[in-house]
């Protein structure tokens, strides 16, 4: 990257100077925005939730920052991005862990159990069929070696689905908040499942600089020990550090970047996957159960905003060099598909259990929604290797994220006459 | 029994490192009587409304350790537990308000 001054002094840079103060001011202006009390009062509103959580706002100022618009970031300068988006996805991996609690996991109702079983059995059928289909017609040139891991990542795309569910209740009933619990809790437990299982692909072939490179399974298996063997050093490692603090907020705040880092830097220099990484970490702290680790716990959840709004602006600025088509059609099928399969299976699995909400309740078509993780998920092969077909299941992702945000609200949109009949059978259901 | 003479006391402690000084602080001045209330900032309620990635702790809602005192004393207890109060660190001191009281009811049962 050329200095800013340096730059200036060339005549023609003087543009491309000022497309980068630009790019600059629009992140600290959108940054301030999120801040603001009128941003917190606006984020109770549906399509506003919806818009946020579906990352609307961040991912489209990464793409005005990128290097399609403003060229803040050039190729050179996203790769000098990859220690960032490391730790941005080693602290993801570590929120998505310290859900794995004892008490919550025996919490989990059997209804959800079930529900989630058959999503991902459905979700891998269906993901495999999308991912040989576009391996086959659209990037049949492409080894297997080399469309591996962007095929693992576009077939757990389809697993689980985005937790939040304030978008998703226009009537704030005690049964569509008994219906909110299960899907705003299914959609973590998705998360988890597709981290596990993308990151155990990734045991099993591993992207170098200079390629895909499929490794001797039992190779892996030592691999996937020793990442456990660092949470356990790094949980165990952060409890004793906090007993010897004074209990002071830096103190922890130090303890908790030195956590991060260096399990980013663990997954980083042995190849590891930093959101499995991060997942075990999690699950490790969660269940050590010490009073100290609650703090810790909550600094990392506390994050969890800041980390999404971070990968979804520097994915944003990633996908330069795709194939537009080729992502767009990508991106349309999963979007569509899952519009169509997930509330089907949600309305098969739970759907009996709320015979008194009607059948397009938007909470039963929240599931067609992307989770965020799916990008976390797509991030990692397409930042290592820039190769092409990474970088368009990366496009495809985020664009059938920004569709699935809304669609749950458009095509659950009910007609006046229904939305009464639903209210008075809800009122006297409950 | 309190009268109109009295305040009405609302104090949050924003965790449980804030709460423990607080009740040390109440005992020290005299305060025995106040009600104690699990509370939440909204900033905790959209969080949990609105989570990225995880959404499992919706089937067991933790509290965030915020609590909140309600008590009715006299003014001078009041500035009593003001003064010990300022001495904490910022980060163990509550946020809260003093209002006066035009009326009481339901003391002394």
């Amino acid at each position: 990257m050329i200095p800013l001054p340096v730059l200036a002094e060339t005549g023609e840079s003087a543009t491309r100077v000022l497309a980068i103060f630009a790019g600059i001011a629009l992140v600290g202006i959108a940054a301030t925005f999120a801040t603001t009390r009128f941003y917190a009062r606006l984020q109770r509103h549906r399509w506003v939730a919806a818009f946020t959580a579906g990352g609307w706002f961040a991912m489209i100022t990464g793409i005005v920052i990128g290097p399609r618009v403003l060229a803040v970031f050039n190729a050179e300068g996203t790769q000098a991005l990859q220690p960032l988006l490391y730790i941005t996805l080693a602290w993801i991996g570590l929120i998505v862990g310290l859900q794995l609690r004892r008490p919550l996991l025996a919490a989990i109702p059997a209804e959800l159990a079930r529900w989630i079983r058959l999503d991902t059995i459905l979700s891998v059928l269906v993901g495999t069929a999308v991912a040989i289909a576009w391996w086959r017609i659209m990037a049949p040139e492409s080894s297997l070696g080399t469309i591996l891991l962007p095929a693992v990542a576009l077939v757990v795309a389809f697993i689980g689905w985005a937790p939040e569910t304030r978008s998703l209740r226009p009537d704030l009933t005690p049964r569509s908040g008994e219906l909110a619990q299960l899907v705003q809790a299914g959609g973590g437990l998705g998360a988890v499942i597709a981290v596990l299982i993308f990151g155990l692909g990734n045991q099993f072939v591993r992207i170098d600089p200079d390629g895909p490179i499929v490794i001797e399974p039992w190779l892996g298996l030592v691999e996937l020990l020793l990442s456990a063997g660092v949470a356990i050093m790094l949980g165990t490692g952060a409890r004793i550090l906090l007993r010897r603090t004074s209990g002071a907020a830096q103190e922890s705040l130090v303890i908790t970047l030195a956590l991060v880092l260096i399990g980013a830097g663990f997954a980083a220099e042995l190849g590891l996957s930093p959101l499995l990484n991060g997942l075990i970490t999690g699950g490790v702290i969660a269940n050590l159960r010490d009073p100290h680790l609650r703090d810790l716990e909550r600094r990392l959840q506390s994050a969890e905003p800041a980390m999404a709004v971070l990968m979804l602006v520097a994915c944003g600025s990633l996908v330069s060099e795709i194939d537009l088509g080729e992502a767009m059609i990508l991106g349309l099928a999963v979007a569509s598909l899952r519009l169509v399969v997930k509330p089907l299976i949600a309305r098969r699995a739970i759907g009996p259990g709320f015979p008194d909400l009607p059948p397009r309740d938007p909470l039963f078509l929240g599931p067609a929604r992307m989770p965020l993780v799916a990008i976390a998920i797509a991030i990692g092969p397409a930042i290592i290797t820039k190769d092409p077909a990474s970088e368009t299941v990366l496009a495809a992702v985020m664009l059938a994220t920004l569709l699935g945000a809304v669609s749950p609200g458009l095509a659950g949109r009910r007609r006046r006459t229904e939305s009464k009949t639903s209210l008075i059978d809800g009122g006297a259901g409950s | 029994m309190p009268d109109a003479g009295h305040r009405l006391l609302i104090l949050i402690a924003r965790n449980e490192d804030a709460f423990d000084p607080l009740v040390t602080g109440l005992l020290d001045v005299g305060i025995t009587g106040a009600t104690i209330i699990e509370s939440r900032g909204i900033g905790a309620v959209i969080r949990e409304d609105m989570p990225f990635f995880a959404g499992l702790a919706a089937l067991l809602p933790e509290h965030t350790g915020s609590r909140m005192l309600v008590s009715v004393t006299t003014p001078d207890r009041i500035e009593g537990l003001l003064r010990y109060l300022d001495q904490l660190r910022p980060e163990q001191r509550p946020v809260g308000a003093v209002l006066p009281v035009e009326a009481v009811i339901g003391f002394g049962h």
